[in-house]
């Protein structure tokens, strides 16, 4: 029972960085994050507000220089970031699998698309009692394999699966693609999909379709999905929950309808004043003054407070702690302590 | 479809070795010097009548433009015409030299390849380490080192002063080895001489790492600097994801994107290795084509060199087109 009731996924004050130069960037800085199963979380801010090294950070694929300083990535309760890399390498792509932001340089156009799918199926031994080797040796596992993979690509939406299988990344649009990508991901039926951008670099059209495929894989297997975007429209419709970040850290975290209608963070009330509605009567949109900070040279106390409106004194110094209001939202503001 | 571009490109290469046959025969004739006043030179006396022989047995005496018809026509028909130093036809001086050249070519690539593709793959993954930076520089000097100094370098210590190696030739004749194919290492196994294997493989060392050290720096370079393109692409981050091990992620999905560069230098290496042995070949000895092109020019034989020079240039051609054959392998966005 207590199992049930853990998050499947919690993030505690989680940091990255990244030395350069000018000092250390601080892409992630004490994130709190949590997901529960079968939930599908937007995670919501602007580029370079650390969304994208949070997820990498997940999986502990953060590219040199970068690295996770502090925190913990609890994967029902086992700590991710004291895994020895062997146990780790289990956890990418069966545990957790993740959908990039670019399909086109995502996929290894070296190989074909069928192939790609199928190394995933023989890392963690997804046909029939087969080891995890990467060369096929055995002619009935090739069979399954292919069987496989041919289900695989159907159930995203690809057409005519086994002639796909032969295809090479480049010989696909970039929906299919990313469908592709989506293929590879939940290949080995994961626990949690982390979903960076998975529609940017896609067309409106295509955005919806690779969404709804998503959402009926959420239902249908029950994979938890975080949704990367710096889409809160994408979000809202899409995700039961969403989570904002601001400068490398969690601002505000509530349902999608709560942090929509009455967003209590500063900044989320910000970001959805900048959204123009149809229908509402005619006023200029309301863009955040100022920018966002350098993450090598963050503000002391909250790093929101030189663009807030409501700014006190108090906001420039120390901590702010995430709390916990009686709806069950989580701020991170002093309005609120 | 691959059988018929393929053939298709083995006939555009008959237009350019006409084009080279046509270059190196003008070139030859412009450059000073007589075939048959050289040829008299070493012999000495010689009476003038003599010389108007040789002449017109040579065809020396006809316009230019009959003299590069007939070379031409015999050249179609396989005649390469008859070394005036050699007094053989020139087809028969080549074959018997061509396997020497090979055999050299391949150690060299083979030595060139297994230093460079470890080296290149390893600075790439561990950049900006010792390792990278040391063999960075090692291949900055394997780059600029001439091979004859290397090769002379060679000499004195493994020969010289060590006394591994042996410092000349092909083979001591003494392992009384019996010539099947002309390349003395597949023929020493092929005969089963054991003793003639060995004494060709060692001959063998010196003349490939002379002339492989520069192949293999250039290979190292390139080869590092396509890895290190590509194991920052966001591909490599997919296999991570998906849980491959890192030595699968370098060796599978870097490499193999890293290698489309890297093809394109072995193959125009292939072609310096063929072609651009005169050198070595001279400072060990090896009684090979380069060595017969450097007699040739020096004693003006026309037909040997223009012989010589078009084997070279079908080298090359072939060369490039055995890399387009490979790229369409290698990158799958690429048809002939």
């Amino acid at each position: 029972m207590t199992t049930e009731r853990k998050p499947l996924l919690e993030i505690r004050s989680l940091t990255t960085v990244f030395p350069t130069r000018r000092g250390l960037v601080r892409a992630v800085s004490g994130l709190d994050l949590t997901l529960a199963r079968g939930e599908l979380l937007g995670l919501v801010g602007e580029s370079g507000c650390g969304k994208s090294v949070s997820m990498l950070s997940i999986l502990r694929l953060v590219s040199h220089p970068g690295r996770i300083v502090a925190g913990e990535v609890l994967l029902e309760g086992q700590d991710l970031l004291r895994l020895p890399i062997h146990a780790m390498r289990q956890v990418r792509g069966r545990q957790i699998s993740m959908i990039f932001q670019d399909p086109m340089t995502t996929l290894n156009p070296a190989f074909r698309v069928g192939d790609q799918i199928a190394e995933s199926l023989r890392i963690h031994g997804m046909l029939n009692g087969s080891g995890s080797s990467i060369w096929p040796f055995n002619r009935g596992r090739a069979e399954a394999e292919r069987k496989r993979v041919v289900e695989l690509l159907d159930e995203v939406g690809i057409a005519v699966p086994w002639e796909a299988r032969k295809r090479y990344p480049h010989e696909f649009s970039g929906g299919m693609q990313q469908r592709a990508l989506i293929a590879i991901a939940v290949s080995c039926h994961p626990k949690i999909l982390l979903a960076d951008e998975p529609t940017t670099a896609l067309d409106v059209t295509i955005q919806a379709q690779i969404m709804d495929l998503l959402r009926r894989l959420n239902q249908e297997h029950g994979t938890s999905v975080i949704l990367v975007t710096h889409n809160l429209a994408l979000a809202a419709t899409f995700c039961q929950n969403i989570a904002v970040m601001y400068a490398g850290r969690l601002v505000e975290k509530g349902s999608t309808d709560a942090v929509i209608e009455d967003p209590r963070h500063p900044y989320t009330r910000g970001l959805l004043e900048c959204i123009p509605k149809i229908g509402a009567t005619r006023q200029p949109l309301q863009p955040i003054p100022g920018n966002v900070p350098d993450l090598a040279e963050l503000p002391p106390g909250c790093a929101f407070h030189p663009r807030c409106k409501k700014a006190q004194d108090a906001c420039q110094e120390g901590e702010i702690p995430l709390v916990t209001l009686e709806d069950g939202r989580q701020v991170r503001c002093l309005l609120y302590v | 479809m691959r059988g018929v571009k393929i053939l298709e490109r083995l006939l555009y290469t008959i237009p350019i070795m006409f084009g080279v046959a046509v270059l190196v025969f003008l070139f030859m004739r412009m450059t000073p010097g007589d075939p048959v006043d050289i040829m008299m030179g070493e012999a000495g006396t010689v009476a003038p009548g003599e010389m108007e022989q040789l002449r017109k047995e040579f065809h020396l005496d006809e316009p230019l433009h009959v003299q590069l018809y007939l070379f031409l026509a015999d050249a179609v028909r396989g005649d390469l015409g008859y070394s005036y130093a050699y007094k053989k036809p020139v087809t028969e001086l080549i074959a018997e030299q061509l396997p020497a050249t090979i055999e050299l070519a391949l150690g060299a690539l083979l030595f060139g390849l297994i230093v460079a593709v470890p080296i290149g793959i390893w600075s790439a993954v561990k950049q900006y380490s010792v390792v990278d930076r040391l063999s960075m520089a090692g291949a900055f000097l394997g780059v600029s080192m001439p091979a004859f100094w290397l090769g002379i370098l060679l000499i004195l210590i493994f020969s010289v002063k060590l006394r591994w190696l042996p410092v000349t030739g092909r083979i001591d004749y003494t392992a009384g080895l019996q010539v099947v194919t002309g390349f003395y290492v597949l023929d020493s196994i092929l005969t089963g001489n054991t003793t003639a294997l060995v004494s060709s493989l060692k001959h063998l060392v010196l003349p490939s790492v002379a002339l492989g050290a520069g192949t293999a720096a250039m290979v190292a370079r390139v080869l590092r600097s396509s890895m290190v393109e590509s194991l920052r692409q966001d591909y490599v981050i997919l296999a991570r994801a998906k849980g491959v091990r890192e030595t699968w992620v370098v060796l599978k999905h870097a490499l193999r994107n890293a290698l489309i560069p890297t093809v394109t230098v072995v193959g125009i290496q292939v072609g310096v290795l063929l072609g651009g042995n005169m050198i070595v070949e001279q400072v060990f000895s090896w009684p090979g084509l380069g060595r017969l092109a450097v007699r040739a020019i020096f004693s003006r034989d026309f037909p040997l060199v223009q012989g010589v020079v078009m084997v070279y240039a079908l080298t090359f051609v072939l060369a490039n087109l055995l890399v387009d054959i490979l790229y369409t392998y290698i990158n799958p966005k690429i048809t002939l």
